[in-house]
């Protein structure tokens, strides 16, 4: 395995026993907590459907006389609230098959439909299996970047980079729809994927968006009458900032600087303990408080969550020391630091990236084994 | 809930409204028993029959469309934060106010049903399913043979019959290990009032009594020598629906119905046989590592992802079975849920939705 950042010399030491010994612990530590899963961790999540349920409700209603300035301001937070928590800690998880266990259809990770233009079963295989399966790796991940922007060094340089610091943002307000049309890979039309295909998954991204935009910016408004444009604004606002908090805690989540790149070569023979390692060193963390980490969907504990991407969320805070002590013990980094300096470093790599590279002078890269 | 509340809260509009979360999702916040969807019931009162066994009284909401007496539903109850399914005949008639199920203790769900359901619990049920009822015209003269708690969808049928003042013969042969362990006597000697055709003949085959006790073509022919004249309704252990039906198969009865409560013992002894439901095929597991790849040497192509537990796209029903983990190498028995194919091996035999 080839670690492209200074940063993981570490690995360098590891033997390959050490590095399964590693994995091994890992899984015991995996076997531990799902086995006691139980009435608490449903609890939990029935009682976050409720919050969320009773936010949505009450920023619709608000909304709905939202003429007065307080009422638009409380029912357009309240109904952003209930759209994060919506996408990020039930919806991501819940399709995750975290609580499958539960055996409740209404939490069913192959039936889940979410509050997103992005159809579930699309969202099912660019990210649950792509992206978890491939983390990181250069041409295979495609969430890498997303395609269009280069975040790391390996990525060869293009003009068009120049313009990423801009159409960045531009992602980054529109971000549900980024999400809804990456499935498609406009890329690999004509090569690995046939037209066909991407029409009928256009056609079921359209499908989806329709209802998503007729509930949001027809319904909605119309039930309020002559306050039509207020309920639509709340309503727009609170898609909007929902795109921005999960385009920040996804972007802080692999772009981070210190984050380890690979190449499919290093997809050769790969263990499970080399599985684990290169999901670790993909990854990074953010810290905060319990609420925070909720808003985020637990995707705070993205390492542990590439660890174990079907563990119940809330316990990845549980188990987060015990996982970073881990790493102590074995000498690896556990990429973790505030929301700020995490996503500031995200966009000092998109500003840098942008650049051609600089003629280089030692390539610091590093094995694993 | 009024029809036109009901109406208006499933129309398309409301859905629109709350897509992409049902309408349900929302009336659970307001009275749990309210749903557009789901047939969902209110326990209204438990009876206890033995000390093994119980009844429930269910008040069904208005997504209850009736039954016909011998059917089943699925009732889904909570324990412990997770949902549980199983199927129950009703042992009500479609004429009586209260939908009944009567429950023997056995495993898990039932176990939590007769020992800790509470009257007001709510539960969720299936749509009445099932074939095992009465023919229409009605037999001139019936014969109901039940062991245990197999006597339930014949109570149904009984209390049918009684309602419809059924004047023919009906010769029901039930088995239980003894008296204590009988379920509704006192309500089959009640039924017997109303039903002048009604004979009981109950055997006991834990009272000493030895084989004797049991169902056999002798033991058949003293109790019920007119047995090939009537149609036969059949429910009870595996055991006993086994011994009649190869009656039936030499001594044919005029004719034969079956409602089956258990499945045939599974094998737990190294790997079992899968059988794929839906397909209707059957492999022997040892001869592939994981479920996935034992489907697609079966000619079947289930949809799959990573291959390696992470990603979730294999998952399908697993109706029955003993399965092993082949990361922890874990076995245990999985029953109505959902399984990832690639990662579990068949430790004993499997029934998949597949
Ligand atoms: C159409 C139909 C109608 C039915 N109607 C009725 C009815 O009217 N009344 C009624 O009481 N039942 C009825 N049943 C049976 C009922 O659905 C359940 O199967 C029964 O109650 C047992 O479920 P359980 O969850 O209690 O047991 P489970 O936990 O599912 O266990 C079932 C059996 O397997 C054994 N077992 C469980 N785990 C293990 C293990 N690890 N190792 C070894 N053995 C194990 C248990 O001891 C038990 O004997 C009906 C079934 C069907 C299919």
């Amino acid at each position: 395995m080839k670690v492209t950042a200074a940063s993981h010399q570490a690995v360098n030491r590891l033997s390959q026993e050490q590095i399964e010994e590693f994995g091994r612990e890992l899984d015991a530590l995996r076997a531990e907590v799902m086995g006691t899963l139980g009435k608490r961790d449903a609890a939990y999540i029935r009682r976050i459907l409720g919050v969320r349920r009773s936010a949505e409700l009450a920023g619709r209603l608000l909304l709905w006389i939202g003429f007065l300035p307080p009422a638009w301001l409380a029912g357009t937070a309240l109904l952003s609230l209930s759209k994060i928590l919506e996408n990020m800690e039930i919806g991501h998880n819940v399709m995750h098959g975290q609580w499958d266990w539960l055996n409740d259809p209404k939490l069913n990770s192959r039936t889940y439909e979410w509050d997103s233009v992005c159809p579930s079963e699309q969202w099912r295989h660019s990210h649950n299996y792509i992206h978890h399966t491939y983390t990181n790796v250069m041409k295979l991940d495609r969430d890498l970047g997303y395609g269009i922007l280069r975040v790391n060094r390996e990525r060869p340089w293009h003009p068009v980079f120049l313009f990423q610091p801009v159409y960045n943002w531009i992602l980054a307000l529109l971000f549900e729809w980024g999400v809804a049309l990456h499935d498609v890979e406009f890329e690999n039309i004509g090569k690995t994927k046939s037209k066909d295909e991407a029409k009928a998954q256009l056609r079921q991204i359209v499908r989806k968006a329709r209802r998503q935009v007729l509930k949001d910016y027809l319904l909605f408004p119309a039930l309020a009458g002559p306050f039509f444009l207020y309920t639509l604004a709340g309503n727009f606002t609170a898609n909007l900032i929902r795109n921005l908090w999960a385009y920040m805690i996804i972007f802080c989540g692999h772009f981070t600087e210190g984050v380890a790149v690979f190449r499919k070569e290093d997809l050769d023979n790969e263990t499970r303990g080399q599985w684990y390692l290169r999901q670790l060193l993909g990854s990074s963390n953010l810290e905060g408080g319990r609420v925070f980490h909720i808003l985020t969907g637990h995707l705070s504990h993205q390492i542990e969550h590439h660890l174990f991407p079907d563990m119940p969320s809330h316990r990845y805070s549980e188990i987060a020391p015990r996982v970073r002590a881990l790493c102590a013990k074995y000498g690896l980094p556990y990429n973790s630091g505030s929301l700020w300096r995490q996503f500031g470093s995200v966009i000092k790599r998109i500003h840098r990236y942008a650049l051609p590279p600089r003629p280089m002078s030692a390539e610091s890269s590093v094995r694993a084994h | 809930m009024a029809d036109y509340a009901w109406r208006f809260l499933n129309s398309w509009a409301v859905r629109a409204l709350c897509y992409p979360r049902t309408v349900d999702d929302y009336l659970d916040a307001l009275q749990p028993l309210w749903s557009v969807d789901e047939i969902r019931a209110r326990i209204h009162c438990i009876k206890r029959e033995t000390a093994d066994a119980a009844s429930l009284y269910l008040q069904p909401n208005r997504n209850w469309h009736g039954h016909r007496a011998g059917q089943h539903v699925e009732l889904t109850v909570e324990i412990e934060g997770v949902r549980h399914s199983r199927c129950f005949s009703l042992s009500s008639s479609p004429t009586d106010p209260l939908l009944r199920i009567t429950i023997k203790r056995n495993g898990r769900v039932s176990r939590y049903i007769v020992e800790r359901a509470q009257a007001g619990e709510r539960v969720v049920i299936s749509p009445p399913r099932g074939s095992f009822v009465l023919p229409q015209p009605r037999p001139a003269k019936l014969l109901m043979i039940s062991g245990g708690s197999g006597i339930t969808p014949m109570l149904a049928m009984l209390r049918q019959l009684q309602a419809e003042r059924y004047q023919g013969d009906i010769m029901l042969l039930h088995y239980d290990a003894h008296p204590q362990a009988l379920i509704g006597h006192a309500e089959l000697l009640e039924l017997r009032k109303g039903l002048p055709g009604l004979r009981l003949q109950l055997c006991f085959t834990r009272e000493g009594l030895g084989d004797s006790a049991r169902f056999s073509a002798a033991q058949l022919e003293t109790l019920v020598p007119d047995a090939a004249d009537r149609a036969a309704f059949l429910c009870g252990p595996a055991g006993l629906m086994e011994a009649v039906r190869r009656h039936h198969l030499e001594r044919p009865f005029r004719a034969l119905s079956t409602e089956q409560f258990v499945l045939p013992a599974l094998n737990v002894r190294g790997e079992g046989e899968v059988l794929f439901k839906r397909s209707g095929v059957v492999a022997s597991g040892a001869s592939a590592g994981s479920l996935l790849e034992l489907a697609e040497r079966s000619g079947l192509t289930p949809r799959y992802g990573c291959r390696t537990g992470i990603c979730h796209t294999c998952k399908h029903r697993i109706i029955e079975g003993w399965v092993r983990d082949v990361r922890s190498g874990e076995v245990r028995r999985a029953r109505d849920e959902d399984l990832q194919l690639c990662v579990h091996a068949a430790a004993g035999d499997v029934q998949l939705d597949l």
